[in-house]
């Protein structure tokens, strides 16, 4: 069945593909570190990046958030799909979806200053796109810029108020 | 020794398909593994982000795993093609195969909704979806273990 130069061929790809991936990976502009974040309890679930970007820092508590909401002072940022908003979103959420990116920062940057506090949710801990946003957000200038972590998904959980487009 | 060697040359001339079918196979085996370790190196994080989704593994083993495995297919895939270890490869892709079959069976045993990421990163959820991906698998591996009695007769 099996002889010992399979064996030993196993080995020999097997090092060099691990080799060449952890090789790889410390140069790619895309590569990822050895242990991501994937307590959905702690935040955003991310596998993360190599590189040292700008990231938004995250609010890890819908009471926090709904607290934020009700005091005011906020931008409330919902980056979702305008259609997934239209079936509704947080009070007070304006949309201007990720997938949009180009066509949106045009009227973002209209309405929202780069002091502006700004708070970005998605649909909750495994969607990346709040921090992608808020990250091209922290890039133009924009230095008060967070995201809620649990997003959309949470803040339903916890039954709080939503609003819809016919709301 | 010659009419021996002659024998085997007419029994390939008089039956091409003995010869064409398990070169197909390896050659459609190998671009498979090669096709499908691409988008993985170019977006290790979103490949970890759906092993995360599969629900299977260690949280600890993910980045590794997402960072290891598409390299591993691809090196798999090449030594296939080329004929460099190659029952070594084939070994190692079968075994990955058995692997992809275990982890999908077992989803969708226990109803457990997951992104493929077999050959795309967009690949859609869905039992349909996963009962596709199983049967494929299951073909694959099919070629896979035909291909090795092959070897195993060249050897």
């Amino acid at each position: 069945m099996m002889s010992g130069k399979d064996i030993r061929g196993c080995v020999v790809i097997l090092v060099l593909a691990l080799g060449l991936g952890l090789g790889v990976n410390s140069i790619s502009p895309a590569g990822i570190p050895l242990f991501g974040q994937w307590d959905d309890q702690a935040g955003v679930l991310m596998a993360g990046s190599t590189r040292e970007g700008a990231r938004a820092e995250e609010v890890n508590n819908p009471l926090r958030v709904k607290q934020m909401i009700e005091t005011g002072g906020i931008v409330l940022v919902d980056v979702r799909r305008a259609d997934v908003y239209a079936l509704g979103h947080l009070p007070g959420a304006l949309s201007f979806p990720l997938s949009e990116f180009d066509q949106v920062i045009g009227r973002f940057r209209e309405r929202i200053k780069a002091e502006d506090k700004v708070l970005l949710y998605c649909s909750g801990v495994a969607c990346h796109d709040s921090h992608t946003f808020g990250a091209k957000l922290i890039e133009m200038g924009f230095a008060r810029v967070s995201v809620y972590a649990g997003g959309f998904s949470e803040w339903t959980e916890m039954e709080f108020e939503v609003e819809t487009n016919e709301g | 020794m010659k009419a021996e060697s002659d024998t085997s040359a007419a029994s390939a001339a008089s039956n091409p398909s003995g010869i064409i079918l398990p070169w197909s196979i390896r050659l459609c085996l190998g671009m498979a593994f090669i096709w499908a370790s691409w988008h993985k190196i170019f977006a290790p994080d979103q490949f970890a982000l759906i092993l995360y989704g599969y629900g299977i593994f260690p949280a600890d083993s993910i980045n590794l795993l997402a960072i290891g495995v598409p390299f591993v297919e691809l090196f798999a895939g090449i030594c296939l093609i080329l004929g460099i270890y190659k029952r070594s490869a084939l070994m190692l892709i079968n075994a990955m195969l058995l692997s992809f079959i275990l982890v999908i069976g077992f989803n969708l045993i226990r109803g457990h909704q997951f992104d493929c990421g077999c050959f795309s990163l967009g690949d859609t959820k869905g039992a349909g979806s996963a009962l596709w991906l199983l049967i494929r698998d299951l073909i694959m591996l099919g070629a896979g273990l035909f291909l090795w009695g092959r070897f195993r007769k060249t050897a």
